[in-house]
């Protein structure tokens, strides 16, 4: 679908932003750059060779920088929301449907939607812990922290049973 | 959990690894967004589920080059909806023209997806069983194979070139009213002799020259009989003989023969029935019109090279499995050992005529070396003396040119030609 492939190139350049704002922040301006050629060159590999593993060491690399960006000392909220965006636009071309020429069935078109639909709000969601989790500090007994960590993932599990496809 | 959710699952812990061993709480947040979607895959996977499956074709039978159709219809018959992954792979001798063989699917219960592609096959006999889906989450992170039943078949049919007027003419017939000349007098068309009239005969006929002639004496025309013949083909379709570097289609072209020969006496009312020596002794009993015509092209389509090696020469073929006197048509490039069972056939009462489609061609490609050259031209001779030795037997050899249609090269020689042929 070329919605799809307008997602993934979107994500890819939000997280290549994202990243290289965060480098210049901190004077290391040339990690940026260093990122759009890797980009670039991954860009013109996959154009040649269509490889499932292309889009694995996309993810990784991406990754790879934004923890590099922790220890370096650079914004963090703004790594991490990179790397989510480069998680998303892995995701999103990993499964993309292939024979763009050939139209899909409505049940198919349904499939997309509701895979980007929970794909945002899982992201989102982790985005918006993470942000928490940066920016709020709160010293927790161990037995009241392991507590909470069960109750979100018992409410997340109730959350996400909504998107199982109903009868 | 497949490859993608165990790829995550790595991430994850090397994330989490990566913050209790530098203390830095970023890395372990950074987990969050993975662990998040990790989960929604999980909870978005539907265990239970019944999916029902049919499978529909355009037409059942069909010729090379024809498009066919296939549709499926998909149904989920449970109380709960389901992610499916749907792969209908191509049978081999198929091609793909227009539809999706693969997609992803979200269907709810109760409700039924209509998909479909069209395809072009070459000859065979295809046959689905079944139809594969995979029951799965939304991203992939969790997959349970599905096979349900969903039979049907098609039968391609080999394309037939309309021959007019082979020129193979059966020696021997059946006395039953035909198409072949039986040199025994009858009602018919071509001219026999004459005769002193007998009461009962048609006054059409009576030779008013020859009756002026003879006092006291009419004299009537008589005329050749029709009757129609036994007729059996055998088809060569041992590897051995048909595998040529270069000359892919040989065995198709073989098949082709074979069934425009078929359709021809067919068409002239004979009595026709086939042999196809492959992996097995395949036949088709003796019988005549449509039906019969069905019964062949379903057997040809059918047909496959194969290497038996009981059948690599035919000496040990029983020669007796056609009609006795009928007229045997054998396709086959021939091997140097084949002239045997041709001169045990043609001891045994039949009328054998060889249609042997040329093997080694007429040119050599432009980079052969001298060596290939030797060895192509030894090969020629040596094909030139079997077909020189089986001529020899009285049996009548017709050798067909990869570039020439069937139809000119059996118009171009007569029966008696292809006897006496000699070696070029």
């Amino acid at each position: 679908m070329r919605n799809n492939k307008l997602l993934t190139v979107g994500s890819h350049l939000v997280t290549l932003v994202l990243v290289s704002l965060s480098y210049w922040l901190i004077g290391a301006w040339w990690v940026g750059l260093l990122l759009a050629a890797v980009y670039l060159s991954f860009h013109l590999l996959q154009k040649r060779a269509t490889a499932a593993w292309l889009n694995a060491v996309m993810l990784l690399l991406c990754v790879g920088f934004c923890g590099y960006g922790f220890f370096r000392g650079g914004s963090r909220l703004m790594l991490m929301a990179g790397a989510i965006f480069a998680l998303a636009a892995w995701e999103i071309g990993e499964d993309a449907p292939t024979d763009e020429g050939r139209s899909l069935s409505g049940n198919a078109i349904l499939f997309e939607r509701k895979r980007l639909a929970v794909l945002g709000i899982a992201l989102g969601m982790g985005l918006a812990v993470g942000a928490v989790g940066l920016t709020v500090s709160v010293p927790l007994p161990f037995f009241a922290l392991v507590l909470s960590v069960l109750i979100v993932l018992y409410c997340l599990y109730r959350f996400f049973r909504l998107f199982r496809v109903r009868g | 959990m497949t490859k993608k959710a165990n790829f995550i699952l790595s991430i994850i812990s090397a994330l989490i690894l990566t913050a209790l061993i530098s203390h830095e709480r970023a890395f372990a947040l950074l987990a969050i967004p993975f662990l998040f979607l990790l989960g929604a895959g999980l909870l978005t996977f539907s265990r239970v589920g019944e999916v029902y499956v049919s499978r529909t074709l355009t037409c059942t039978r069909g010729k090379e080059g024809q498009v066919f159709g296939m549709s499926l219809t998909v149904t989920n018959t449970g109380t709960a909806g389901i992610n499916l992954g749907l792969d209908e792979g191509l049978l081999p001798g198929m091609e793909l023209l227009e539809g999706r063989l693969k997609q992803n699917v979200t269907l709810p219960a109760g409700c039924s997806l209509v998909t479909g592609y069209t395809f072009s096959a070459k000859r065979g006999r295809y046959r689905w069983n079944g139809y594969h889906m995979t029951r799965k989450d939304l991203f992939g992170f969790i997959e349970s194979s599905l096979d349900v039943p969903a039979v049907s078949e098609l039968i391609v049919l080999p394309e037939a070139e309309r021959l007019r007027n082979p020129n193979i003419k059966p020696q021997n017939t059946l006395h039953t009213p035909g198409l072949n000349l039986s040199h025994q007098p009858g009602t018919g068309t071509d001219f026999w002799g004459v005769r002193e009239y007998h009461s009962g005969d048609s006054m059409r006929w009576i030779d008013w020259r020859h009756s002026a002639r003879q006092p006291n004496k009419i004299i009537t025309k008589e005329f050749e009989r029709e009757e129609i013949a036994d007729i059996g083909i055998l088809l060569d379709a041992r590897r051995v003989t048909n595998r040529v570097p270069g000359m892919d289609d040989l065995f198709e072209r073989s098949v082709r023969a074979t069934l425009s020969l078929a359709e021809s006496f067919i068409r002239s009312g004979n009595r026709v029935s086939l042999m196809v020596l492959g992996r097995t002794l395949m036949r088709v009993f003796p019988g005549s019109g449509k039906q019969q015509l069905i019964r062949i092209q379903e057997k040809l389509a059918a047909c496959e090279l194969s290497d038996n090696p009981g059948l690599d020469s035919l000496r040990y073929l029983p020669v007796k499995l056609f009609p006795s006197r009928a007229m045997v048509v054998l396709v086959s490039p021939l091997r140097s050992r084949d002239a045997e069972v041709i001169k045990r056939m043609h001891g045994n009462g039949y009328q054998v005529i060889v249609l042997s489609p040329d093997p080694l061609g007429q040119l050599l490609p432009e980079d052969t070396t001298e060596t290939d050259a030797l060895a192509f031209r030894a090969a020629r001779l040596e094909r030139a003396v079997l077909l020189w030795q089986i001529r020899r037997l009285g049996v009548e050899v017709i050798d067909w040119p990869a570039n020439e249609p069937l139809q000119a090269v059996l118009q171009a020689s007569s029966p008696v030609q292809r006897r006496l042929k000699r070696i070029n």
